[in-house]
């Protein structure tokens, strides 16, 4: 079913590429917005990211390799828009913040706050990694291929990345104790 | 510490929480409204008759051949003439290769009268100069130091009398602002050239460094031997408004034998050649129909060369140290000739030479690049030839993602972690066969 619309959209036809967007939005939406936190930018990735997709889908030779692709593309314009904010950054002086997303279930709100800070204070590529890997749940080589890295470079970026966040929910937490009268 | 365990799974339900699960009302109309007015590219491939150009063949590439079954020889004839007349003709890279400055050429046209400032010339400042000077006079500046800034209509030619380091224009945060348009910020400005076709040479410009030292709005001047200096480049990014050239309007200027260490931004429909200069630690950018020539140019620390929007040029024969190339946003740059030392920037770069994003496309031949997490990168959708290259101890040498096209020939290939990595699942591959590998097994 999928490969078939993916095939009809690789021959221009508009009605399956649009089925396809329908069927992938919600969650390039949802990548989009843990990788950039901001809305409005999520939107502007996605619908840049559907849209460069449409424009070359007849250049993908492998229809079963059509949402790596399109991963790929989303991971770009999400790169692209985050240079956006760097750019105006330069004038506002700060980024904006991050709303706050679903109602909380299994981590009490300083565990979350917590965690909120280190993901604030990953760089735009190390998110983007994190995302891929442990939402959206694709293996080393999978993320590899979205980011377009080598397999190695993202299993040692990876592991820098799980040093800083576990680092940062450490310090928090012998802060707290600190903060506390404790010794951490 | 936490444990592995204990982080990827706090990670994972984390993020759980925090993705919206729905996109918003109204994004899938509106990508669907805008890919409706949107024409689909057709899917570009590496003619196969490009690896029967002259030099193109070499005894590893029997397999090609073989994806032509009902190759024959008139077939052969009229492909490869076909082939030739793309070829000279600037299809298969830039539709036409910008000019190439050759260093020394004298462009200064001094056809007036000459006016000496300083403390024993005919006037106290350049601006007092730039008012009487005519078409095709020379302002001779004495050594010292000129505190004022400059607005140049005229076609003059301004020298410095002696090395740029002995001629001081120093303009301050009082000089006439421009307001940036990338930063949305009022900049002041050290010279400014409208449609002129100056020739500025042997001096230093220093100003703040929240500035645009030289905007060239129109005309084609020279600027030569010159050196920028905004001061040091500011421990963070978002304090960063050094912009040393702002080239726009059309202009079509050459800067030659100088240095700087500010933004250099080319702007669409404007040109620039540049060529002998040492270009440290910033970003040089052309944009949209920018066209560019860039020659025997050192990069010092590091930097990114960027082509994007449709931008188009030449890059030959530069030291870029550890800085790279990127060719994105549908332009065409040739790549030729330019040592890429390294060790890479990785933390601006992730690849030396990088040709990425649809209808992007590069002509990277005859480079030296080592040391890089990925030599040469073809993204998704952008199309390069390979060739000539020497690529050598990086972690990947070149890498090829999903829905490129790439032509890889000719190139020696050492000590790289991977040698090529392909992801296109083409039927037709690129592979090694047409390279040399030096440390095959």
């Amino acid at each position: 079913m999928r490969r078939d619309l993916v095939q009809r959209a690789m021959a221009h036809d508009h009605e399956a590429f649009t089925e396809l967007a329908r069927l992938t939005i919600d969650k390039l939406y949802a990548i989009a917005r843990l990788i950039l936190r901001d809305d409005h930018r999520a939107e502007d990735a996605v619908q840049e990211a559907l849209i460069a997709c449409w424009r070359d889908i007849a250049a993908l030779r492998d229809p079963d390799r059509f949402e790596a692709w399109q991963r790929q593309l989303l991971v770009r314009a999400c790169y692209r828009e985050a240079r956006k904010d760097k750019k105006r950054s330069r004038i506002e002086l700060h980024i904006p913040g991050f709303d706050r997303g679903q109602p909380d279930t299994s981590t009490t709100v300083a565990d979350r706050d917590e965690i909120e800070r280190a993901f604030r204070n990953l760089a735009r590529d190390q998110r983007a990694l994190v995302v891929l890997r442990f939402y959206v749940g694709l293996s080393v080589e999978e993320t590899a291929a979205a980011l377009g890295l080598p397999t190695g470079t993202v299993k040692s970026r990876l592991h820098r990345t799980a040093q800083a966040m576990r680092a940062h929910l450490d310090s928090d937490a012998r802060a707290a104790g600190l903060s506390e009268g404790r010794i951490a | 510490m936490t444990s592995k365990k204990d982080y990827e799974q706090t990670m994972s339900t984390w993020l759980d929480e925090r993705a919206q699960p729905r996109a918003p009302d109204g994004l899938l109309e509106r990508v669907t409204e805008r890919t409706a007015s949107t024409a689909p590219r057709p899917a570009w491939r590496i003619p196969s008759w490009w690896f029967r150009l002259p030099g193109r063949q070499s005894p590893g590439t029997t397999w090609r051949l073989k994806m032509i079954p009902t190759f024959s020889v008139a077939a052969s004839a009229i492909a490869v003439a076909a082939a030739l007349a793309l070829s000279n003709s600037g299809l298969l890279g830039p539709q036409e290769e910008p000019r190439l400055v050759p260093a020394g050429a004298d462009t200064a046209a001094v056809t007036g009268v000459t006016h000496i400032v300083g403390p024993e010339g005919d006037l106290g400042t350049i601006s007092a100069a730039l008012e009487f000077a005519q078409d095709g006079d020379e302002i001779l500046v004495q050594p010292g130091f000129y505190p004022e800034s400059l607005t140049i209509t005229k076609d003059i030619t301004l020298r410095g009398d002696g090395t740029a380091a002995h001629v001081v224009i120093e303009y301050g945060p009082g000089s006439p602002t421009i307001t940036h348009p990338l930063w949305f910020v009022d900049l002041p400005n050290g010279i400014s050239l409208e449609g002129s076709d100056a020739t500025i040479r042997d001096l230093t410009l220093a100003g703040p460094r929240q500035s645009i030292a030289i905007d060239i709005a129109g005309g084609s001047p020279t600027l030569e031997g010159l050196v920028v200096d905004l001061g040091p480049k500011p421990p963070t990014v978002s304090d960063d408004y050094r912009e040393s050239f702002h080239i726009r309007d059309g202009a079509d200027a050459t800067i030659r034998d100088s240095a700087w260490d500010g933004l250099l931004w080319v702007h669409p429909g404007a040109s620039a050649a540049l060529d002998g200069n040492t270009i440290t630690n910033t970003f040089t950018y052309f944009e949209g129909s920018a066209s560019a020539s860039l020659t025997d140019n050192t990069f010092v620390d590091s930097n990114l060369l960027r082509f994007d929007a449709g931008a188009n040029g030449v890059v030959a024969d530069s030291d870029f140290g550890v800085g790279g190339v990127e060719v994105v946003g549908g332009s065409t740059v040739v790549v030729r000739g330019n040592e890429f030392p390294g060790p890479l920037d990785a933390e601006e770069l992730e690849a030396a030479i990088v040709v990425d994003g649809s209808g992007s496309s590069a002509e990277v031949v005859g480079n030296t690049v080592t040391q890089a997490p990925i030599g040469i990168r073809v993204g998704s959708d952008a199309k390069a030839i390979v060739t000539n290259n020497t690529i050598d101890s990086n972690e990947v040498g070149i890498e090829i993602q999903i829905a490129a096209a790439a032509a890889v020939a000719d190139n020696q290939f050492c000590s790289n972690g991977q040698h090529l990595v392909d992801q296109t699942r083409a039927e037709d591959p690129p592979g090694l066969e047409d390279n040399t590998v030096c440390d095959a097994e």
